[in-house]
């Protein structure tokens, strides 16, 4: 049985956030609620979080996030979801954070550009930008991509782009509940309309339009679903059982292994989209962070 | 009036806490008969594997005339199962529902895919991957669980196919 915090979460997300989610999105407003309040900010003693302005570069903005001491030849590129349209390093960084610390090493959160000013593939192109300016900036460190529902998605968009690129291929990759198919073709899309606890299939078609804009849904730097997934390092891919986006992680993950990828999958049962980004208040949200590490340590070690 | 209006209250306040402890308690009742049944008939981890349901068939709550069942009892108390089904022709899926009847995951397979699942509790999921490295690891919510395979019959008179492709559905304990 799901705990009874993660219960009663589910419960509020009905009742706030899927409720005023009905097909259509108001970008303002979605911004404005998810503007961290400052307690949320606060960093732990032990802790370091440091602008980076990389002047010259696609993207304008991103933050390095480390406590001390770390292993020196690991980094985190952390890619924050929020459907493409909202959300930042500040909204995750409690996630951001766990992340560092279960990986032992700094992390990186990008303020990638968001739609709908910026429709696809804006974020990818600022995605791959941090990426070699992190292997220029930290040559000793290898990468792990990780995001959570959008940015998982392009974290895993990453991966084949920095393939494509020639670049020095990331460690492994981690996703939470990725976004991977913005044609929408996952049985979950309909099985899941009532149990999610977040958003409704409307919503999320509503998003796909902002990010998508003349871009065909099958596009695979905006659905990685349909890029060719050959030579991807490690992955690590969780889902709710009871999400909309259950199938768009579990598909990519089928994908992965016919393309001969490592994959790791797990299925968490009544936890909402994300889950582990309310870690502080769901014990599934600190027991699937805590997974991460052992992964990180047995792929990067 | 004072009187009325309390017990009044009094009542409606029991109904509401029947109701919820009725809404709350039937599906562990429902679910825990179903599996004793299942338990006593071919045990834990194992696949029990029905006939094709006729009109006088109650083991699965309104069973579908063209469809054969798998039906296994999973208990991960003893340590993490593993299921696996597929390749299979034909339409099949599988479905593994939790002590209290919630559905916790659900797939519909293609012909050519192979399922490969891991039920099990959090902590052993990191030293399982190496060993199973296909497999989707899924969190099981409680010891108890339940599979449910069901695989398409076209044609009840010749259910071969679908029979083949249920005996290649598999529980079995990890560790």
């Amino acid at each position: 049985m799901a705990s009874w915090q993660s219960t009663l979460f589910c419960l509020m997300l009905r009742w706030t956030m899927k409720r005023r989610a009905r097909g259509t999105i108001d970008v303002a407003a979605a911004r404005a609620h998810f503007t961290p309040r400052r307690g949320v900010l606060k960093v732990p003693s032990g802790w370091q979080v440091r602008p980076l302005m990389a002047a010259g570069l696609a993207f304008d903005h991103a933050e390095r996030i480390e406590g001390a001491p770390m292993r020196g030849d690991l980094a985190v590129l952390y890619l924050h979801g929020g459907g493409y349209f909202f959300g930042s390093p500040q909204t995750h960084r409690q996630l951001i954070m766990a992340m560092a610390r279960e990986a032992d090493a700094p992390a990186f959160a990008l303020d990638y550009r968001l739609a709908p000013e910026h429709p696809c593939p804006a974020a990818l192109e600022d995605a791959l930008a941090a990426y070699r300016w992190l292997r220029l900036s930290e040559p000793a460190r290898r990468i792990v991509l990780a995001g959570d529902s959008a940015g998982g998605g392009l974290a895993l968009a990453l991966a084949c782009a920095v393939r494509d690129a020639g670049l020095p291929p990331p460690a492994a990759v981690v996703a939470f509940s990725p976004w991977t198919d913005m044609a929408m073709t996952g049985p979950s899309i309909t099985a899941n309309a009532e149990s999610c606890a977040m958003f409704t299939p409307e919503a999320l078609r509503a998003a796909t339009r902002l990010f998508l804009a003349a871009l065909p849904a099958t596009d695979p730097r905006a659905s990685p679903l349909y890029a060719d997934l050959t030579g991807l390092p490690p992955l690590l891919i969780f889902a709710g059982a009871d999400e909309l986006l259950r199938d768009d992680a579990l598909m990519l993950a089928d994908k992965a292994r016919r393309h001969g990828i490592a994959v790791e999958t797990h299925v968490v049962a009544g936890v909402p989209h994300v889950w582990p980004l309310f870690a502080r208040l769901l014990p599934e949200g600190r027991a699937s962070v805590a997974e991460v590490g052992r992964f990180l340590a047995r792929v990067t070690r | 009036m004072t009187i009325w209006l309390r017990r009044t209250g009094i009542v409606i306040a029991l109904a509401g806490a029947i109701h919820l402890a009725t809404v709350w308690a039937i599906p562990w009742l429902i679910v825990g008969v179903f599996a004793q049944r299942i338990a006593g008939s071919t045990g834990i981890n194992t696949v029990y594997t029905p006939p094709l349901p006729s009109p006088r068939d109650h083991l699965v709550v309104a069973p579908s005339p063209d469809l054969l069942y798998a039906i296994c009892l999973l208990d991960t108390a003893a340590g993490t199962v593993r299921i696996t089904a597929g390749p299979a022709a034909g339409y099949w899926s599988l479905a593994l529902y939790d002590r209290n009847a919630d559905n916790i995951f659900r797939t519909g397979a293609a012909a050519d895919a192979k399922v490969e699942l891991l039920l099990g509790r959090a902590a052993s999921a990191g030293t399982l991957a190496a060993r199973f490295p296909a497999a989707t690891y899924i969190q099981a919510p409680h010891e108890t669980a339940i599979l449910l395979g069901r695989f398409l019959v076209a044609d009840r008179a010749r259910p071969e196919a679908a029979i083949a492709a249920r005996a290649t559905v598999r529980c079995e304990k990890t560790e």
